[in-house]
C-alpha cells in the first residue's frame, strides 16, 4: 500500500483507540459500585448549583445513550469534569502537569534508545562474548526490579548518605526563575531510575533483532560479494535490524510512562505521576479519569509517531 | 577440486556433507552439479566461495585449486578479495537474497566499488549498464528502486548482474531458477547462456533438474549423499549413463515424446546424513546392487579421460 | 492407558532432571516453595497479631530480635513480610491463571477458526496492548474499589493478549501438521480437535509462558499497592507506600526489605520459568516468543 494509505490507516486506528478509551472511561464510571453519582458527584464540597450543572451537562437523568453522547461531547470540548480537590476543571489541572512529566520522560526515552541501541549493537557484533552474557544477566536483573524500589535505593544512597543530590521536587525551594543546573540535579535520580529499569531489556531486543537479521539470506549475498564483516554489519544488517526497533520504541513509551508514575511518586516530581498518586489518595475521581485518558492519549500518539517514522524509514512502505 | 571432504561436527553427530569429491573445471566451461536436496551440492558451492560456517563445518580433506592456488589455505582477507571478484555466486531464492532497504542499483554498484575501486557515480552508471545487459527494462529509472518493487524473475536478473559485474572467472549458480515459473526459467537460462558465451566465464550450475543441465552445461557431476557418483560430458552422461543413480534420474524425467505407462521414481529416500548406509551409499535404493555394494565403498573408476563412475558395476573387470 | 501414564511419568522425570541441572532455577524453586510454606503457615509460626502496633519499638533498625527492623508502628517487618507474601502470591497465581485461561481460549479459537473470529480477537488484543496497562488498572481499581477480586481480575484481564498471541501462533503451526489434516478428513468435530489435539500439545508452552508472565504480575500488583490501592492491609507494595513519608528520617529498612521481597520473588519466578522453558522445550531453538519476531510479523500484516 502506498505511504499515504498507510498513514491514513494508522491515523484512523489512533483515533479509534482514543474513542475506545473514552468509551472505557464511560463504562467504568457506570459500572462502579454506586454508579456515576458515586464517581462524579460524591465530592462533599460540591455546591448544589455545581451538582445540578454537572447533572445537566452529563445528562445523568437521561437514558444511557444520551449520557454517552453527552460524555463524548464533553471530552471533545475539553470538559473533563471538575476536580474535587482543586475545584478547577480537570482538564486544566491535568494539562498543567504534562510539561513536568514530559521533562522527565523525554530525556529518559532518549537515553534508553541511545544507550540501548549502542549496547545492542555491541552485543550483536560479538554474540555470546563476555559483554553479551553480562548484558543478558543485567537485563533480567532489571526486568524483575520494581522501579519504585530502585528509586528508593538510589535516593537513600545519593540523597541521604552521600547528600550529593536533592531528594525531591523539581527545583529547590528557593528556585526563582529557571536555573538549569538546579533542574538537572533534581532530574538526575528520577531519570536514572526510569532509564536503568528499561535500558537493559531494550538493548537485548535490539540485539536479538540484529542477530535475526544476520541470519537472513541477503546477508549471505553480501558476504558473497566479498564485503568486509564491518561493512556487512553496518551497511546491510543495521538498517534492517533497527526497523523493528522503531516499533518497539512505541511500546517502551508505554513502559516508561508506567514507570514514570511510580518514579514521580518516589521523588515527589510534580508531574502526572505524582498527581495520580495524590488523586487516588484523595479519591479525586474526575482527575483519575482524566489522567487515564491523558496517559492513553500519550501512548497512542507516541505509537502513531513511531508508526509514521517507521513508514518513512522502511522503503517497502514509503515506496509502494 | 580435489578430494574435497566437508563435515559438520554437531552435538548430535557428524554430518558428512561432502565426501572426497573431485572434478575439474576448465576456463569458460560449464559444469552442472546434479543431485537431490541433501546431496551436498550447495555445501560444495559454499566451500568454494569460503562461505561455509566454519565452527560446525570443517574441511577434512582436499584442495580447491584456482589459478594454481589452493583456496582452502587462504585466510579470510584473501578469500574476501576473490569472492565477488573472481568467483561469484547467484543464490537460490531471489525473493530473500536481496537487501530490502538498499536500492537495487547500489547493491550492484557495491561490488564494483569494493573490488574495482570505482567511484560511486561510475559504479552506479556501470550498474545501469549491467542491468540493461541482463534484460531489465528502463534500467536507468529502475536502478533507484528497491527489491520489493521487482518481480522474482527481475530480481534474479539483478542478482545475475551483481554476480557478473566484475567479469568473474567462475560463476556459481545455485538453483537459479527453482523459485521461478517455467517461462521465466527459460528466459533466465537463455540469459545465462548468452552471458557466458559473451564473457567466456566458467559456470557451475547447481540443480536437481536435469532438464536445465541439458540446456546449459557441457559437463555433469552427479552427486548423491555427499559423493560424486558420476562425471562426464553432458553427451556422455545423457546418452550412456554408467551409474545406476544417474540412470534412475534420467528415467524419472517425464518425457513428452515417449509414451509412459507409469511415473518412474527412484524408490526409497535419501539416507540419514549422520548414519549413512554401509558400503555404497546408494545401494539400498539401487536396482542393480549386489553383495559387494553393501560391504565396501566403491572407488571412482575411470572410464576414459575425466569420465568416472563410483560404482562397482563400473569396475574394470566387470566391463565387457 | 497405563502405557500412557508410564510414558508421561518418564517424560516428567526427564524434564525434572533437565530442570535441576540449572542451579539458578533450582535455588529459585526452593526459595518459592519456602516462601509459599511460610506464607501459608505464617499464623502458626508467628504467634500473635502481626498488625498489632507497639509504639515503644517504632522504627528500630534491623537487629537480632527484628532481623528486618520495625516499621513506623513498631511491628516486626519480618513478620509483616511473611504475611504480606500471601497477597502477592495469591494475586500472582490467580491473575496468572486468569490470563492463561483467557489467553489460551482466545488463542485457540483465533488460530483454529481463523477469519472473522481471528480478526476480532486480534483487534481486541491490539487494543489491550496499546492502552497502557498500569493507568487502566489504576483507574479500575481506584473506582471499583481495591478488593482482592478486583485486583486479580484486572491484572488478569490486561495480561491475556500476549498469551493469546503465542497460543494462536502455536495453534496455527500445529494445524499445519499432518495429524490434524487426518482428523479433519475423518470428520472429527471441532471440539475434539481442539481439546484432544491442539490443546494438549501446547500445555507445556502455556505453562512456561504463564510463569514467564508472573514477574510482571507481581511488579504490577506491587505498584498498585505502592500507589495506595492495596487489597489487603499487609502487603509488600503497601509497606513501601507508608515508607515514603518516613524515608527522610533515615529509616532505610522501611523501604529496603519490602522492596527486596518484591524483587526476590519476582526474580525467583523469572528463574523458575526460564528453567521450565529449558526443561520442557529442550529442542526449541529461538522461539517466536521474541517480541521482535512478533513485531516483525505484525508489520507483514
Amino acid at each position: 500500500m502506498g505511504f499515504g494509505t498507510y498513514i491514513t490507516k494508522r491515523l484512523i486506528v489512533a483515533l479509534g483507540l482514543l474513542f475506545v478509551v473514552t468509551t472505557l472511561n464511560f463504562a467504568i464510571v457506570h459500572l462502579a459500585p454506586g454508579g456515576p453519582e458515586a464517581v462524579l458527584l460524591s465530592n462533599p464540597r460540591l455546591t448544589v448549583e455545581a451538582r445540578t450543572a454537572i447533572i445537566k451537562s452529563l445528562g445523568l437523568d437521561k437514558p444511557l445513550y444520551e449520557q454517552y453522547i453527552a460524555y463524548v461531547r464533553g471530552m471533545l470540548t475539553g470538559d473533563w469534569g471538575t476536580s474535587y480537590f482543586y475545584l478547577e476543571p480537570a482538564f486544566k489541572v491535568v494539562a498543567g502537569r504534562v510539561p513536568a512529566t514530559l521533562l522527565l520522560m523525554v530525556p529518559s526515552i532518549t537515553l534508553t534508545i541511545l544507550i540501548g541501541v549502542a549496547l545492542g549493537i555491541l552485543a550483536a557484533r560479538r554474540p555470546y562474548s563476555l559483554l553479551d552474557r553480562a548484558l543478558s544477566s543485567v537485563a533480567f536483573f532489571f526486568y524483575a526490579m520494581p522501579a519504585f524500589w530502585l528509586g528508593f535505593l538510589l535516593l537513600t544512597v545519593f540523597s541521604l548518605y552521600l547528600a550529593v543530590l536533592p531528594a525531591s521536587g523539581m527545583t529547590s525551594v528557593t528556585g526563582v526563575g529557571f536555573n538549569p543546573i538546579d533542574y538537572l540535579r533534581h532530574l538526575l535520580l528520577p531519570m536514572l531510575t526510569l532509564t536503568l529499569v528499561n535500558v537493559a531489556n531494550f538493548s537485548l531486543l535490539v540485539r536479538s533483532s540484529l542477530i535475526e537479521v544476520l541470519d537472513q539470506n541477503y546477508i549471505m549475498t553480501a558476504r558473497g560479494k566479498g564485503l568486509t564483516e564491518r561493512t556487512i554489519f553496518y551497511r546491510h544488517a543495521l538498517r534492517n535490524g533497527l526497523l523493528p526497533t522503531v516499533t518497539m520504541i512505541g511500546l517502551y513509551v508505554g513502559f516508561i510512562l508506567a514507570g514514570a508514575i511510580l518514579t514521580e511518586t518516589v521523588f515527589s516530581w510534580p508531574g502526572l505521576g505524582l498527581l495520580t498518586f495524590d488523586s487516588i489518595f484523595r479519591r479525586d475521581y474526575p482527575i483519575v479519569l482524566a489522567l487515564f485518558f491523558i496517559f492513553s492519549a500519550m501512548v497512542i500518539v507516541a505509537n502513531l509517531v513511531t508508526d509514521i517514522v517507521y513508514g518513512l524509514l522502511d522503503p517497502r512502505i514509503s515506496y509502494e | 577440486m580435489e578430494d574435497l571432504s566437508v563435515r559438520f561436527y554437531l552435538e548430535s553427530g557428524i554430518v558428512r556433507a561432502v565426501e572426497h569429491v573431485t572434478f575439474n573445471l576448465e576456463k569458460g566451461a560449464s559444469l552442472g552439479i546434479v543431485g537431490e536436496s541433501g546431496s551436498g551440492k550447495t555445501v560444495t558451492a559454499l566451500t568454494i566461495m569460503g562461505l561455509l560456517p566454519m565452527p560446525p563445518g570443517r574441511v577434512d580433506s582436499g584442495r580447491i585449486l584456482f589459478n594454481h592456488e589452493d583456496l582452502l589455505i587462504k585466510n579470510s582477507d584473501q578469500m574476501r578479495r576473490i569472492r565477488g571478484k573472481n568467483i561469484s555466486m547467484i543464490y537460490q531464492d531471489p525473493m530473500t537474497s536481496l537487501n530490502p532497504v538498499l536500492r537495487v542499483g547500489f547493491q550492484i554498484a557495491e561490488v564494483l566499488m569494493v573490488h574495482e575501486g570505482l567511484s560511486a557515480r561510475d559504479a552506479e552508471n556501470k550498474a545501469v549498464e549491467l542491468m540493461v545487459a541482463t534484460g531489465i527494462p528502463e534500467a536507468e529509472k529502475r536502478a533507484r528502486e528497491y527489491p520489493h518493487q521487482f518481480s522474482g524473475g527481475m530480481r534474479q536478473r539483478i542478482m545475475i548482474a551483481m554476480a557478473l559485474a566484475t567479469k568473474p572467472d567462475i560463476v556459481i549458480a545455485d538453483e537459479p531458477t527453482t523459485a521461478l515459473d517455467v517461462i521465466t526459467q527459460a528466459q533466465i537460462l537463455a540469459l545465462l547462456k548468452d552471458l557466458q558465451k559473451e564473457h567466456s566465464m566458467a559456470i557451475i550450475l547447481i540443480t536437481h533438474d536435469l532438464g536445465i543441465v541439458a540446456e546449459l552445461c557441457n559437463e555433469i557431476l552427479v552427486m548423491y549423499a555427499g559423493h560424486g557418483m558420476e562425471f562426464g560430458t553432458a553427451k556422455e552422461v545423457f546418452s550412456d549413463p554408467k551409474h545406476p543413480y544417474t540412470v534412475g534420474l534420467l528415467e524419472s524425467i517425464t518425457r513428452v515424446d515417449k509414451e509412459i505407462s507409469r511415473l518412474n521414481s527412484i524408490p526409497g529416500s535419501i539416507p540419514d546424513q549422520m548414519k549413512p548406509p554401509s558400503g555404497c551409499r546408494f545401494h539400498p535404493r539401487c536396482a542393480r546392487a549386489f553383495d559387494k555394494c553393501a560391504l565396501e565403498e566403491p572407488h571412482s573408476f575411470s572410464l576414459g579421460g575425466e569420465r568416472f563412475s563410483k560404482c562397482w558395476l563400473s569396475e574394470p573387470t566387470k566391463r565387457s | 492407558m497405563s502405557k500412557n501414564s508410564t510414558r508421561r511419568l518418564q517424560a516428567a522425570s526427564q524434564a525434572w532432571r533437565r530442570y535441576s541441572r540449572n542451579r539458578g532455577a533450582l535455588l529459585a524453586l526452593i526459595f518459592l516453595i519456602v516462601l509459599v510454606l511460610a506464607a501459608a503457615f505464617a499464623s502458626v509460626i508467628f504467634s500473635g497479631d502481626p498488625e498489632a502496633p507497639d509504639l515503644s519499638k517504632d522504627r528500630r533498625p534491623p537487629s537480632i530480635i527484628n532481623p528486618f527492623g520495625t516499621d513506623y508502628l513498631g511491628r516486626s517487618q519480618l513478620t509483616l513480610i511473611i504475611f504480606g507474601a500471601r497477597t502477592s502470591l495469591i494475586v500472582a497465581f490467580a491473575a496468572g491463571a486468569l490470563l492463561a485461561v483467557l489467553g489460551t481460549i482466545t488463542g485457540l479459537l483465533a488460530g483454529y477458526y481463523g477469519g472473522k473470529i481471528d480478526g476480532f480477537f486480534m483487534r481486541m488484543a491490539d487494543v489491550f496492548l496499546t492502552i497502557p496497562a498500569l493507568p487502566l488498572i489504576l483507574l479500575v481499581v481506584a473506582v471499583m474499589g481495591p478488593s482482592l477480586l478486583n485486583v486479580m481480575l484486572i491484572i488478569g484481564l490486561t495480561g491475556w493478549p500476549t498469551m493469546a498471541r503465542i497460543v494462536r501462533s502455536d495453534t496455527l503451526s500445529l494445524m499445519k501438521r499432518e495429524f490434524i489434516e487426518i482428523e479433519k478428513v475423518m470428520g472429527a468435530n471441532s471440539r475434539r480437535i481442539l481439546f484432544k489435539h491442539l490443546l494438549p500439545n501446547q500445555l507445556n508452552s502455556i505453562f512456561v509462558y504463564t510463569s514467564l508472565s508472573l514477574p510482571a504480575v507481581i511488579l504490577t500488583e506491587a505498584g498498585l499497592e505502592f500507589l495506595g490501592l492495596a487489597p489487603l492491609s499487609i502487603s509488600w507494595g503497601f509497606m513501601l507506600n507508608t515508607s515514603i513519608s518516613y524515608w527522610i528520617t533515615g529509616a532505610w529498612w522501611l523501604s529496603f526489605f519490602p522492596g527486596l521481597a518484591i524483587f526476590s520473588t519476582s526474580l525467583a519466578f523469572y528463574f523458575v520459568s526460564e528453567g521450565l522453558k529449558d526443561a520442557l522445550n529442550p529442542k526449541l531453538a529461538r522461539r517466536r516468543e521474541s517480541l521482535v519476531a512478533q513485531v516483525v510479523a505484525e508489520r507483514e500484516k
